[in-house]
């Protein structure tokens, strides 16, 4: 991956980041002055959805957001609401956190090499951007994903046809990734064929 | 849904859904999450053969949801809410509706 593309996918985190209400930069810790004259580093000019007062229990407006947060009950909305109350702020830093890393991680040299114990967090981080993509794409079944690099063909000049090529890109990414994790890349000279059942 | 449906998913499900608890979580398909990866997810959380995660994975593809657990209600929330950081999309219910 070159430098360019990866820059193309940290550009792409940060959106779905803003999109959240969050920033590439956590807050500062209670402790630390708030003045922006006072502090160092970037200052996150967005309000942060986790210092928000009691949690939401109504689903999120942004569709993107509802995606990344669904319902967990198809028909029961006090269910529904009961459980964004037990775990919407938890779920929601745990996915700020993992795209940061991400954001961080394809800065930096070597953004293809994720450490182990790093692996699922990034596919995680992964299925989220390829989740708010879809949303932005408006691909509702399989037949629309499948049918994605015909409605933006490479000279396309829409301009959803760069989402497109990186919703394509990210699910290579993240196909490869598994694969490693599962232990199901394609056979060297000693490794047996098989696991993909 | 359907009540005829349940029966069956639940029957895929390592042990019988009737014996194990009142709720149940259903992961639902959708047109991002790999195959791969949904496999992988219902391997390693919920510990399944990969054969019998690959048969919930396929159920999902293929017929748009399938049961992956059953238990009380706090134990199906969990399980809901992992679903929900993977990126899959879930959601609990009675096992009877």
């Amino acid at each position: 991956m070159s430098a360019r593309e990866a820059a193309v996918l940290a550009l792409t985190v940060l959106e779905l980041l803003e999109r959240l209400g969050v920033g590439v930069e956590p807050p500062p810790a209670p402790d630390e002055p708030t003045h922006p004259a006072a502090r160092e580093g970037p200052i996150d000019p967005l309000p942060h959805l986790l210092d928000a007062g009691p949690v939401a229990a109504t689903p999120p407006g942004d569709p993107v957001l509802r995606r990344l947060l669904p319902d967990a009950s198809r028909d029961d909305a006090q269910v529904t609401a009961e459980f964004r109350r037990l775990t919407q702020d938890d779920l929601l830093a745990a996915k700020v956190r993992r795209l940061r890393t991400l954001h961080e991680r394809l800065l930096a040299p070597d953004p293809l090499v994720v450490p182990d114990d790093d692996a699922w967090a990034t596919a995680g981080a992964f299925t989220d951007l390829r989740l708010a993509l879809a949303e932005v794409l408006g691909l509702r079944t399989d037949d629309d994903a499948e049918g994605l690099s015909d409605r933006y063909p490479p000279a396309s000049d829409d301009p959803l046809a760069l989402a497109a090529d990186i919703f394509g890109v990210l699910g290579w990414l993240q196909g490869t990734l598994i694969d490693a994790m599962t232990d199901r890349r394609q056979p060297g000279p000693a490794r047996p064929v098989g696991g993909r059942g | 849904m359907p009540a005829e449906v349940l029966p069956d998913e639940a029957r895929t499900v390592e042990g019988s859904a009737a014996l194990a608890g009142p709720w149940v979580t259903i992961v639902w398909n959708d047109p991002v999450n790999l195959m791969t990866y949904v496999a992988a997810i219902f391997e390693t959380y919920f510990g399944y053969p990969r054969a019998t995660a690959e048969a919930l994975m396929l159920q999902v593809h293929q017929e748009g949801r399938a049961v992956v657990s059953t238990g009380d209600r706090e134990r199906m929330e969990v399980d809901v809410q992992a679903m929900h950081t993977f990126g899959l999309w879930a959601t609990l219910q009675r096992a009877d509706q």
